[in-house]
This record gives structure tokens, sequence and C-alpha cells, in this order.
């Protein structure tokens, strides 16, 4: 327990460390996009280290464990977004290198030419995120308190991590983040590789006999089932997860990062591989599945440490422990910081060039967003995909405006993408604090059609809205941007 | 704009495939039965083509290149050297 505790604290110390040791002479534009000068190595590895996040560590063999097959969309969606990526991102980064804009919010005012839409846009994207970040939080708890064996609580572990985050957001910017993104990489594919072979391996025989025995032992849990999280749950989860996927305002934060627009499409081609390393999550999940049976509801998340613990020394624990405090880490400070910097910019939007005043701003709110995430991970109770489902359909009600303002064909106003942003904001709300789901509201319709994602329901809302409102309302029609 | 026009680069529509198959994944292969190198077939199926989309990808990025690259050489030809 002690050396794994030790492996622990001594990754937090080399993060810190390492961020540190950089120039903190930054401007508001390095600070949140690096100064856009990365190349596509480093461009690489800070999308993956967005993408690979705690969620993928332990939401995914929680969710294999927990759900079974359900669990694929995972897999599904990446691949369909990187497809997307390699027309939308190019698209996006030209318009932002020429506009000199550096975040989503100036982003989508830009292109409708006003504030009070930026303003609504930071807004729903700081809404989004609060899920977003209690998952990475709610992540580190339960890495901590695991890896030391249950000496250290889930609350206590919660609060160090926590503190952890802040410091590390308030010592370096994007900088001290891509440099630890990349250890975290390596260090993340070892452990997923390493465990994903070794435990179906050491404990039932390889992987195709694992899965054997789970078809035998429980035969429909490696397909999707008729209701419920059936298959067109499946598919309309995958399309809102993939609408969504780019509208986070730190994968669209790191968009900007770019030197040139072909990076992305040279993205577009690696990122499914690399998506590839989810099936050694899966494998570690349903390894433990027949191993450490018994986790109900959101304890499945606690499969994977569960079982490197049941199955390892505390060497091993210490190193897995230290690869989820990275991966909880790295995306926990990148959502951080990008919500704290959408909140400096929206309260305090009249300072330009330097920003040296935003800045110090957005480092003061670092703390106080974490405070809200803290409150908001104290209450839960949902696992970790049902959090980044909830984000994910806040954060997807973007998507519609943002193809209307690279696509001025369309022709959407400006207050035709904010009533319809709000409309679909309110419906997901709506939904998500009362408990509705289609099958409550439409009790006799058949589960092909209620169990379709709700947060479909709130985008076609949205859509309907914003067409509506930019044919009917009086408005000056939207001006194309030539590009 | 560039010669080679969207209408013109047929392979774009490539890129559909991959995501088609993807997404009709839970109704044509919704099975456990064959397993394929041990993995259900469910989970072999969406990983093959995920490996598919990597390399449909690819092809579709190769030829843009070249397309873009041709675009440039064509239309260097019809202004001529610039100074």
């Amino acid at each position: 327990m002690i050396l794994s505790l030790s492996l622990l604290g001594a990754t937090l110390l080399l993060a810190l460390g390492l961020c540190v040791s950089k120039s903190r002479n930054m401007s508001l534009e390095q600070w949140s996009v690096g100064g856009r000068g990365f190349g596509t190595m480093l461009v690489f590895l800070l999308l993956a280290g967005e993408i690979y996040t705690t969620f993928t560590f332990l939401g995914g063999s929680g969710w294999a464990y927990g759900k079974g097959a359900p669990a694929f969309y995972i897999i599904a969606y990446g691949s369909i977004a990187y497809i997307m990526s390699y027309w939308l991102l190019p698209a996006i980064w030209r318009r932002a290198t020429e506009w000199r804009v550096v975040s989503q919010p100036e982003f989508f005012a830009r292109a409708y030419n006003s504030r009070a839409l930026g303003t609504v846009v930071a807004l729903v994207s700081v809404i989004a995120l609060i899920p977003y970040l209690v998952l990475q939080l709610k992540g580190l708890g339960i890495i901590v308190s695991e890896s030391s064996y249950g000496a250290i609580s889930n609350s206590v572990a919660i609060m160090i991590g926590t503190s952890a985050v802040v410091i590390y957001v308030v010592l370096a910017g994007i900088h001290g983040s891509a440099m630890t993104a990349a250890i975290k990489d390596v260090l993340v594919l070892v452990v997923v590789v390493g465990l994903g072979i070794a435990l179906p391996f050491t404990l039932h025989g390889g992987i195709g006999p694992m899965f054997e025995t789970i078809a035998r032992e429980r035969p429909d849990f490696l397909t999707l089932p008729a209701t419920g999280l059936s298959p067109s749950w499946f598919v309309s989860t995958v399309l809102l997860t993939v609408c969504g996927f780019y509208m986070w305002p730190h994968t669209f934060g790191s968009v900007f990062s770019a030197r040139d627009a072909r990076v992305f499409k040279r993205n577009a081609v690696l990122m499914p591989l690399y998506q590839l390393i989810l099936l050694f999550v899966f494998f570690v999940g349903f390894a433990a599945l027949l191993s450490v049976p018994g986790l109900e509801g959101s304890d499945a998340d606690l499969a994977l440490l569960r079982i490197t613990r049941e199955t390892y020394g505390p060497l091993v624990v210490g190193i897995v422990g230290s690869a989820g405090l990275l991966t909880a880490l790295v995306p926990g400070s990148m959502i951080l910081m990008a919500t704290a910097t959408l909140l400096a910019r929206t309260i305090k939007p009249t300072i330009d060039g330097a920003g040296g005043a935003t800045i110090t701003f957005a480092r003061w709110l670092v703390p106080l967003v974490a405070g809200v995430a803290l409150i908001f991970t104290f209450r839960g109770g949902d696992t970790l995909v049902t959090l980044l489902l909830m984000g994910y359909a806040l954060v997807t009600q973007l998507f519609p405006s943002l193809l209307a303002a690279l696509w001025p064909a369309m022709r959407v106003t400006a207050a035709g993408a904010m009533s319809g942003i709000l409309a679909g904001v309110a419906v997901v709300g709506g939904v998500t604090l009362s408990g509705t789901t289609a099958a409550t509201l439409f009790p006799s319709w058949p589960p092909y059609i209620t169990d379709i994602n709700i947060g479909v329901l709130a985008l076609f809302v949205n859509v309907t809205t914003m067409f509506a409102v930019s044919r009917f309302a009086r408005q000056p029609a939207f001006t194309p941007q030539p590009v | 704009m560039s010669v080679s026009t969207a209408a013109t680069r047929w392979w774009r529509w490539l890129a559909l495939v991959p995501a088609a198959a993807i997404l009709a994944a839970p109704f044509v292969a919704n099975r456990v039965e064959p397993l394929i190198f041990g993995l259900p077939f469910l989970l072999a199926f969406i990983t093959g083509w995920v490996l598919a989309t990597s390399a449909i990808m690819a092809l579709v990025f190769a030829l843009d290149e070249r397309a873009d690259a041709r675009a440039m050489r064509l239309r260097a030809a019809h202004t001529g050297p610039r100074a």
C-alpha cells in the first residue's frame, strides 16, 4: 500500500514539476492554445490526451463490466467522428485563423456577428463542462482510494485530487499539459494493453476462452438487448456523440493550436487506430465480470482497479493508479482551464491583445469552478458514462449552429442560432432534471422509438427552432463570411 | 477555387462506407457467434470497420493530396511563373 501510494505521489510531483519548469510569462492566447505553434506529433498527443480520459480508463471497463455489449458504442462513435473531422476541422481552422479567434464563443460571435450569441455559447459550454469535470474528479477519487487499498477514503481522495488539478492549472497553461499528456499517453498505453492481455490470459486462459465463458454463463451479455440499450439506442447515441465530439470547448480549442490544416487530415487517418486501445479496456472489464462479480450501479466503475488489486501486488497497483491519475489530471486540467477561460472572457469581454488582466482573472476563477464541480461530485451517484452522456447531450446543441456558420447557404440568423441552442438546452435540462425518458413520455410507442437517446429529441427541437426563427423573424439576413 | 472541385473528387464518397457499416452493425451483426479472433461477432464487426476507417481515410487523403498537387501545377501553368 505504501509502495503504490508513493508511486502515485511521485507521479503527481513529476507532473507538477514539469509545468513549473516552463516559462510563466504567457499571453492569454498562448495560455489557452499554446500560441498556435504545435506540429503534428504534439497535436496528435494533445487530441489523444483529451480523448483518452478517466472515462475511457474506468468508465469504458466499467460499462463493459456492468452492461456488456452497449459499451461497444464507445469504439463506434470515435471512428465516425474522425471521418467527419477530415472535413470539419480544416474548415473551422481556416476561419479561426483568418479571424484570429482562440475560443469557441468568439468563433460563434464572429461568424454570426453577435456578441450575445457568443455569451450564450460560452454559458452552454460551461454548463456542459461541469458533468465532464465531475466525471474526472469522481475518477480521481476512485483511483486514489482504490490504490491506497481503502486507506484514503473516497471523499478525501477527491479533495486531494481536486487540489492537485487546481494547482496544476494555475501553475501552467497548455504547455504543462502537452508535456504531461505525452507521458500519460505512453503510460496509459502500456498499462491498458498490458492489463487487457495479461488478465484474460492469467485468469481465463486467453481472450477467446474468456468470451466463450461469458457467452455460456451470460448468453445475452455480448449482444445488444431488444429493449433499453437496444440497437436504436446504440445508433442514436453514436450519432449524437459524433455531433458533440468536437463541440466541447477544449476539443474545439485544440483545433486552434494546429500549425496547418493538413494536421487534421493526417489525424483522421491515424486516430481510428489509436481508438483500438479501447478493446483492451473492454477486455479488462470482461475479465473482471468473471473474476470480481457483484459491483452494482456506479460501483461498476471500480472494476478495473478492483481486479488489478485482486490479481497483482502493490507495485502494479501503483503503476496502474499512476496511469489513472494522469488520465484524470490531464483532461481535468484542460477542462478546468477551458471553463475558467470561457468565464473570464464572458465576464470581461472588453480586454483584447495581450489580455494580462483576463489571464489573471481566469486563474482566479479556476478554484471557484473546481469548487462548484466538487459540490456536484459529492452529490452524484451516476456512473461515469451517464455523466458523459449528459454533458454530450448539452454540448451537442451547438452543432447545428456551427454547421450553419460554416455553410452560409443555410441562411441561419444570429437569432435563429440562439433560439435553437436555447430550445435544445431547455429540452435537455427539462429531461435531465425530471428524469424523463422517451419511454415515460410515450409509453404506448414501440421500444425501437422510445429507446432513442433523448438528446436526439433535443437536437430535433433545436434544428426546427433554428430554421423557423431564421426564416420568420424579421432579421437582417446572415451575411456569408468569405474564407 | 481549385481546378478539381468537390464534385470531381468522387473518392470522398468512400468515407461514407465505414460510417454506414458501423451504424448498421447492431442490425446486421448483433450476434455472439462466430467468435472471430476470440472476439464476439458484434465486437469483431465494429473493430474490423474501425480498421477499415483508417485504411479508407488514408486512401482519401492520398488521392486528395495528389489532386491538390495537380491542381497547383495546372494553376501555375495557367498563370505562368510569377517573379
